[in-house]
């Protein structure tokens, strides 16, 4: 397994798009950062510090993430498929199996380094410019952060991988998704609670949401009485990330395995 | 018998109602080369990949090493060497690192495995090239380097010389028959070259429309494409007699009461001729038959020619 893992990060060398995804890591904690340098007067510097982590996780991780593990996957997944190297990888011998598996690790190893990134990153920027003022929480916010995503973005592979389509129909359904998720908060008022539950990515913002709200970093009072109540608990959150993880791969191996058959 | 590396019983593969192979039994003996020899489409590549297990068969089984492959391929599998269709490898690597990554998954422990196979094929090591800016000739190399990289006991090689240039092809050539003599290999090459086949081979197996139509070995091949001698005699009785007697030749052929064709081609037409007229025997046609392989092939397959 750890050498599938190797080889599979290999594969990716010279790859630009990857360098794009590092820069994008940077993208919304150096640009959350200067617009809270604009508006200096607005909090101490400690508050500060939280609100730019809170944005970063916000912004970077939830909106940005999605899309990235997106594009990420359509690169492991289509590879063999686009150099006809699967049949090589087979006489090995490498099973689908184990290759899809090795490529659902990869997806959960870099959300993860991800979202540490960005969290590192407001870190910095944020001890630079305002004041230091970590919780310890947050680093558990962030890793959980980063695998409910890779999670939640795990049925959007089932459908890359079923229509197996190009990267462009890939990256624009997650952009869809991504977007949908954002905006089913704002029509809370005319959705019933079951629909932030099953969403994932909207069921991880509100998750973090509470425990900020618990911790007294965040004001819950923005939300929408019916939004609040569809919080979920860490541990309910937990088991359907689970549940949508296991369902998905168990899904996932069963159409790559049809599909390099 | 000699021992069998490939055998296979039966082996069918049927795509809707349309077979691809049928009924193939296959003997590839250790320590040989076996050229399986059909035209683009005979069923070749389905054959080796039937062999390899990426390929299920509808019936029949494939027996390597002894032992049926579908079952133990992953015992079997690390014993072989292969290069299906075109190979496929990441553009956005180096040959070396492109098979660094190969030597990885396959658990090659000699740290210079890699240097090794691309010194075999003739490619430079630690080139900085991209296969995506390989030649056609480079990526068949390459191709062949990855079937070597972990010295396997048999390569199953699927159009090995396609796309390499006359020198290449000679290379490359001399490159198997150095592996199958002097490292003991076993090898199964397919290719639709007639030539190449006939010029590598110490077996052949004639394929055609998913139909394995005659398995034999090269001096059988010889025997039967040779050049002959044909004479139309009155007796063929005394014109064997003087055959065995006087010229010590025992490699002929009597077709029928006037027909003999002879295969021993070290003594020229007109000694023969000389001997039978002075024996009394009359001539009536005498002939110097050159059969080609494409014309045994045409033959053999019952249509035309190859190419």
């Amino acid at each position: 397994m750890l050498s599938l893992i190797k080889c599979e990060l290999l594969k990716l060398k010279r790859k630009k798009i990857i360098y794009l995804i590092i820069l994008s890591a940077i993208l919304f904690p150096s640009a959350t950062a200067l617009l809270l340098l604009n508006r200096r007067a607005s909090g101490s510097p400690a508050q500060l510090y939280d609100e730019l982590y809170i944005n970063s996780i916000g912004t970077g991780i939830q909106f940005l993430l999605p899309i990235v593990i997106s594009i990420l996957a359509t690169i492991l997944f289509f590879t063999e498929r686009d150099n006809d190297t699967f049949k090589a990888l087979r006489t090995v011998p490498v099973t689908s199996r184990q290759l899809v598996l090795t490529k659902i690790t990869i997806l959960f190893l870099s959300s993860t380094l991800f979202a540490l990134v960005t969290h590192l990153l407001s870190m910095v920027l944020g001890s630079v410019f305002f004041s230091y003022n970590e919780s310890p929480e947050y680093i558990l916010i962030t890793l959980a952060n980063g695998i409910f995503i890779a999670c939640g973005t795990l049925p959007l592979i089932i459908l890359n991988v079923s229509f197996s389509r190009t990267y462009v129909f890939s990256i624009l359904i997650t952009v869809f998704y991504t977007v949908l998720s954002f905006f089913l908060v704002a029509l809370s008022p005319f959705l019933p609670k079951t629909v932030f539950r099953f969403v994932p990515i909207t069921s991880t913002t509100l998750w973090t949401a509470g425990v900020l709200g618990k911790m007294g970093k965040l004001n819950l009072e923005m939300y929408e009485a019916n939004l609040r109540s569809a919080i979920p608990s860490t541990l309910n959150i937990s088991i359907y990330m689970v549940v949508i993880g296991t369902v998905s791969i168990i899904i996932i191996v069963k159409l790559y395995e049809r599909w390099e058959s | 018998m000699d021992e069998l590396i490939i055998e296979t019983k039966g082996l069918t593969k049927k795509y809707g109602e349309q077979y691809a192979v049928k009924n193939v039994d296959i003997h590839v003996r250790k320590n040989t080369i076996y050229g399986l020899l059909g035209r683009n489409g005979a069923g070749k590549t389905t054959i080796m990949k039937m062999m390899l297990g990426i390929t299920k068969p509808t019936a029949g089984e494939v027996r390597i090493f002894g032992k049926d492959i579908r079952k133990n391929e992953k015992e079997i599998l690390p014993r072989i060497g292969n290069l299906i269709e075109n190979p496929g490898f990441y553009p956005n690597l180096t040959g070396t690192e492109n098979l660094k990554i190969f030597a990885e998954l396959r658990g090659v422990p000699q740290k210079d495995a890699v240097e090794k196979a691309l010194d075999l094929v003739s490619l430079p090591y630690k080139d900085k090239k991209l296969y995506v800016e390989y030649s056609l000739g480079m990526k068949q190399r390459l191709g062949i380097a990855l079937a070597i990289l972990h010295d396997p006991e048999l390569l199953i090689l699927d159009e090995p010389v396609n796309g390499l240039d006359p020198i290449g092809i000679a290379e490359m050539r001399k490159l198997l028959r150095q592996l199958c003599d002097k490292r003991g290999k076993t090898i199964v090459i397919s290719s639709h070259i007639l030539s190449e086949i006939q010029l590598i081979s110490d077996d052949i197996g004639i394929i055609d429309n998913g139909v394995l139509l005659e398995e034999l070995s090269i001096s059988d091949l010889r025997n039967k494409i040779r050049k002959s001698i044909g004479f139309l005699v009155s007796d063929t009785g005394k014109a064997t007699t003087i055959l065995e007697n006087a010229f010590k030749i025992r490699n002929y052929d009597v077709r029928s009461d006037e027909k003999i064709f002879i295969y021993d081609l070290n003594y020229d037409i007109s000694s023969l001729i000389k001997a039978f007229v002075k024996n009394d025997i009359e001539i009536y046609d005498a002939h110097v038959y050159e059969n080609t392989l494409e014309d045994y092939f045409k033959e053999v397959t019952g249509g035309v020619g190859i190419a």
